[in-house]
């Protein structure tokens, strides 16, 4: 009798089944096991603080937007944080998996994005809030749930922006696989890529008064934001003589040092003249906040002209108005993306072909596999059909025509890359807040979380639920001051050092102040508040402008600890 | 007092509601801007920690052997009429001490007046070891001061690792001499073992009268014969021969040398003549005496690892792969100066050889010893024990299987080894190589 190693035994259909199933199940103990090794690392402080997220959300969001509401908040946050965690696993069959949880995260996102529209037309001004208000509820349960891995790196958010992307590429192919055999089919895609083309570089490069304004200091953080990437990586210190080449750090790492505060100026920037244009465009004229649009108009350019000075005035909206800048800003954007992904590639393969292409190859194998599945499930349930009747108006007919010929399997692989683009979307939101605010290294989610809750506070007062805003507030308050003191423990001690008696009477103390906290608010704005008279409308919009350039500058001048 | 910087945010988010809410008359938005700034306000009211309080540091045991694990325990004491709600103690420790249970630091609080203790375990290797200053920060309840310290506790400041004496069991090749180590002969002794038929001539005392009583036959009482042996300590202290311990702690030389420690000074208190042999040349006769004590203690205190060795060309050639490859042979051992070891070795003398056994030359020269008509023991640390790690890595796990092949190898070559675990105490491995003796 011959005894028969694992290495020689035949290699049939049911061991390659086989196979995969154990590195599946493998892939799997592996990402159980890590999740494990995290839970157990959280202390009680952390644990304070994201059941006190959770159930805050829960509460507020059931009172704020209904249970449906809320449940898309836990939802959405759970969503986000997994396809966070898993596509920046080193596991390439994780990071597969993570392209799958995106699925969900963008349904979950449309489903949020789909709620707070339905909100915002049932109810005007205070619904833009309503669903500020949910958006903030998903940003303190994403911030809760990444609790237990605490840091969100801006790296983290590119790199599963990046494995998402390629998922998204990997479905594409496949559509594309599917159609390029039938002549028919063929021509349309073509006709419909050329229009959609022509239509995102005409709505790229559009300067409607609407939002020219807001979208110009967008481009202009993305450009300076990803040149200063390429920049860094440039060994311009090594091409000097050794005398010169600290005066050269030293400049370098001044004007990197400012580049950072301009990018920042320039999303604060965007992000308030964004909600300026947002609420011109929705508040109705008959709605309470009208007098709100007296103000909020002026971020047009068309107004623009008329309030600033002839010839500051002109040159502002010159520029502004260019679509010569604007296409060299996406120029300067789209050539840095460029060489940032030649020099990430160009290292990587350094390390090994193999892994590379194992990295790379991941993500692509996983949007596809993710494709059959939920491209059938969307087939069946004729998806399509209700994307393209919430399709924009701009969308071209071409597009539209191609997406109801092609057979029912291809429109629902078509949805899934749609939901795969608005988690891509969602995660360069968040992105851009963790580049807005500077999440601190060692206490991102509890940051996250924090500031979620705070928003959610602020949605509550406009939307007249002042009593849940006090307690949403004090909630955002013990929230932060918990998990901070949990993350400075963790840097002063060594793991396993025993710190649950500190923590227990931290997080009492917190839930004191902050309870008497909001006692006190609650007491002042019953007693006080009426008393307190609204200047005139014009104090108001200087002071108004004020605060925020107070605020923003007191922001960017923040040590980035 | 430090202020700490925790609260900026909800300060510029207060302020920044409170201009809104007035300027724009949104009243509601002073609500939440009131909730931050009185939070803020209240912490910043916080009083700052106090610093009366006291710590006091004890060990279990001021003068371990080698990687005994010794208890280290601290007592806070707050003096205050205030509480402490937040103390952050860190120890720092010499480099060589290794924590193998606990952690040497903590946070907690303390009520006015009130202690807690805070206990970790270390091992240590041999030598003087003087812990430094606490390192200890406080923060008042909200976080919101803070201050660190450096602080020499009361009580132990430092500790002295060193060997102590145990029994070590010998073989049953012993000398004409009385001694107290016990042999399977009969004879003159305390403890019985065995009657036989009267001889004329034999003591009267040691008459079986009992048996007499009852058959009327003289038999003659036998008591264990306890004869002293000559015994030499073989000390591996070839540096080639030795590794450091997984996860810190004493490394392997230490601890043979406190295993053979051990040994001698209980052989000596038997009434054995013992003797030490290191692999690097040092050599002192089997005696008895204070000037053979002496000698032994010297070579104990001052014995350090050493690059050349008696066995340098079965180094060479008796590495694992060495072995694999049929090298490794005894004319390599007998070609060098471990014959000459050999030679020097008394007749009927015992051999104890103390290795960690981390490599193939020192099974072969047990071999050799064997070979050569000596009764041949191994005292050997298991460095694979691992304490202080929670799994071991492949190369770890590759080495305690080879290490057990030459376990098993010694012991099918009828020479009794004592694998002493980590983790018990030497003399418990020592007691199950007596009772493998025994049977």
């Amino acid at each position: 009798m011959s005894i028969e190693f694992p290495s020689q035994q035949s290699s049939g259909p049911q061991s390659t089944v086989d196979r995969v199933r154990a590195t599946l199940v493998s892939a799997l103990s592996s990402a159980i096991g890590t999740l494990r090794t995290r839970l157990y690392s959280l202390r009680f402080g952390d644990w304070v603080s994201i059941l006190l997220t959770l159930g805050v959300v829960a509460i507020a969001g059931t009172a704020f937007a209904g249970t449906t509401g809320a449940l898309l908040a836990v939802g959405g946050g759970l969503s986000l944080a997994l396809t966070l965690v898993m596509t920046n696993s080193s596991n390439p069959l994780v990071s597969s998996l993570g392209v799958v949880t995106g699925i969900a995260t963008g349904a979950l996102a449309a489903a949020v994005a789909a709620f707070v529209f339905y909100v915002l037309l049932q109810t005007g001004f205070s619904g833009l809030f309503a669903g500020l208000g949910i958006v903030s509820l998903l940003v303190a349960s994403t911030g809760a749930f990444l609790g237990p891995i605490r840091s969100i790196s801006r790296l983290a958010i590119a790199r599963s922006t990046l494995v998402v992307t390629v998922g998204i590429v990997g479905i594409v192919g496949l559509v594309l696989a599917l159609v390029a055999p039938r002549a028919e089919l063929r021509q349309q895609a073509t006709d419909a890529g050329v229009a959609t083309g022509q239509t995102v570089v005409s709505t790229a490069l559009s300067v409607d008064p609407a939002h020219a304004l807001s979208t110009l200091f967008v481009l202009l953080a993305a450009a300076l934001f990803f040149a200063g990437r390429v920049v860094v990586r440039l060994p311009v210190e090594r091409l000097l003589p050794a005398d010169r080449r600290s005066t050269a750090v030293a400049a370098i790492e001044w004007v990197q040092q400012w580049r950072i505060t301009l990018v920042r100026a320039s999303l604060v920037v965007a992000m308030v003249t964004g909600i300026g244009l947002l609420l011109d465009a929705t508040v109705p004229p008959q709605d309470e906040a009208a007098w709100l649009l007296a103000y909020t108009q002026l971020f047009r350019t068309d107004q623009l002209l008329a309030v600033v000075p002839p010839p500051v005035g002109e040159i502002v909206v010159g520029v502004v108005s260019s679509q010569g800048v604007r296409a060299g800003l996406y120029a300067v954007i789209a050539g840095s993306i460029a060489a940032l992904i030649t020099v990430r590639l160009g290292g990587a393969l350094r390390r090994g072909l193999a892994w590379t292409a194992v990295k790379l190859a991941a993500p692509l194998v996983g949007g596809i596999i993710a494709a059959i599945p939920f491209g059938l499930l969307a087939s069946r349930f004729e998806a399509i059909d209700l994307l393209i009747e919430v399709a924009p108006a701009a969308t071209p007919p071409e597009l539209v025509e191609f997406l109801q010929d092609v057979p029912a399997f291809v429109a629902g692989a078509a949805v899934v890359a749609v939901l795969l683009v608005l988690c891509v979307t969602t995660l360069l939101a968040l992105g851009l807040l963790s580049t807005v605010i500077v999440l601190p290294a060692n206490t991102g989610s509890t940051a996250l979380a924090s500031i979620g809750l705070f928003g959610v506070a602020v949605a509550a007062v406009v939307v007249d639920r002042p009593l849940i805003a006090v307690g949403v507030a004090a909630a955002a308050l013990c929230v932060w001051d918990v998990g901070e003191f949990g993350a400075t423990l963790r840097t002063e001690l060594p793991d396993r050092s025993p710190t649950l008696r500190a923590e227990t009477v931290h997080a009492s103390g917190s839930l004191l102040y902050c309870s008497a906290g909001a006692v006190g608010a609650w007491l002042l704005y019953r007693l006080a508040v009426p008393q307190v008279q609204p200047p005139a409308a014009e104090i108001a919009a200087v002071g108004l402008l004020g605060s925020l350039g107070v605020a923003a500058l007191l922001a960017l001048l923040l040590p980035r600890a | 007092m430090n202020p700490l910087s925790r609260w900026q945010g909800a300060l510029i988010g207060g302020l920044l509601l409170t201009v809104l809410g007035v300027l724009i008359g949104a009243d509601g938005l002073l609500v939440v801007a009131l909730v931050a700034l009185v939070v803020v306000g209240l912490a910043k009211l916080s009083p700052p920690p106090s610093a009366a309080y006291s710590i006091e540091r004890t060990l279990s045991n001021s003068r371990p052997n080698p990687g005994e694990p010794v208890t280290v325990t601290l007592r806070i004491t707050n003096e205050s009429r205030r509480m402490l709600p937040d103390l952050r103690l860190t120890e720092d420790l010499p480099e060589s001490l290794t924590v193998i249970s606990g952690s040497r630091s903590v946070g907690t609080a303390i009520p006015p007046g009130g202690e807690t203790t805070h206990s970790y375990e270390i091992i240590a290797p041999r030598g003087e070891f003087a812990f430094g200053d606490l390192t200890v920060r406080r923060r008042n309840l909200a976080s919101t001061l803070g201050v660190a310290d450096f602080v020499t506790p009361k009580g132990t400041t430092q500790f002295t690792c060193e060997t102590l004496i145990d029994s070590l069991p010998l073989r049953q090749q012993t000398i004409q001499f009385v001694g107290e180590t016990p042999t399977n002969q009969g004879g003159a002794g305390v403890e019985f073992f065995s009657t036989r038929e009267y001889r004329p001539g034999d003591p009267l005392n040691r008459i079986d009268w009992n048996q007499y009583a009852r058959s009327g036959t003289l038999s003659t009482v036998e008591y264990r014969l306890e004869r002293a042996v000559t015994v030499v300590f073989i000390i591996d202290d070839r540096t080639a021969g030795h590794v450091d311990a997984i996860g810190g702690g004493p490394n392997s030389f230490d601890l043979t040398l406190y295993a053979a420690a051990r040994g001698i000074v209980t052989s000596l208190e038997d009434g054995n003549e013992t003797g030490v042999a290191t692999l690097g040349g040092q050599w002192v006769d089997p005696g008895v005496g204070e000037h053979t004590r002496s000698r032994l203690e010297t070579v104990i205190d001052t014995a350090e690892p050493v690059d050349e060795s008696l066995l340098d060309s079965v180094d060479d050639s008796d590495s694992d792969d060495a072995a694999e490859s049929g090298k490794g042979t005894d004319q390599t051992v007998a070609a060098d100066g471990g014959m000459e070891l050999l030679h020097r070795l008394p007749e009927n003398g015992q051999v104890v050889i103390c290795s960690p056994l981390v490599d193939d030359a020192i099974v072969e020269y047990a071999e050799q010893c064997s070979s050569y008509g000596h009764a041949v023991s191994v005292l050997s640390p298991d460095m694979t024990t691992g304490r202080g790690v929670e799994a071991l890595s492949m190369g770890n796990r590759v080495g305690r299987l080879r290490r057990r092949q030459r376990i098993t190898a010694l012991r099918g070559r009828n020479t009794a080894v004592a694998d002493w675990n980590l983790r018990e105490p030497l003399l418990v491995e020592l007691q199950r190589l007596q009772r493998r003796w025994a049977t």
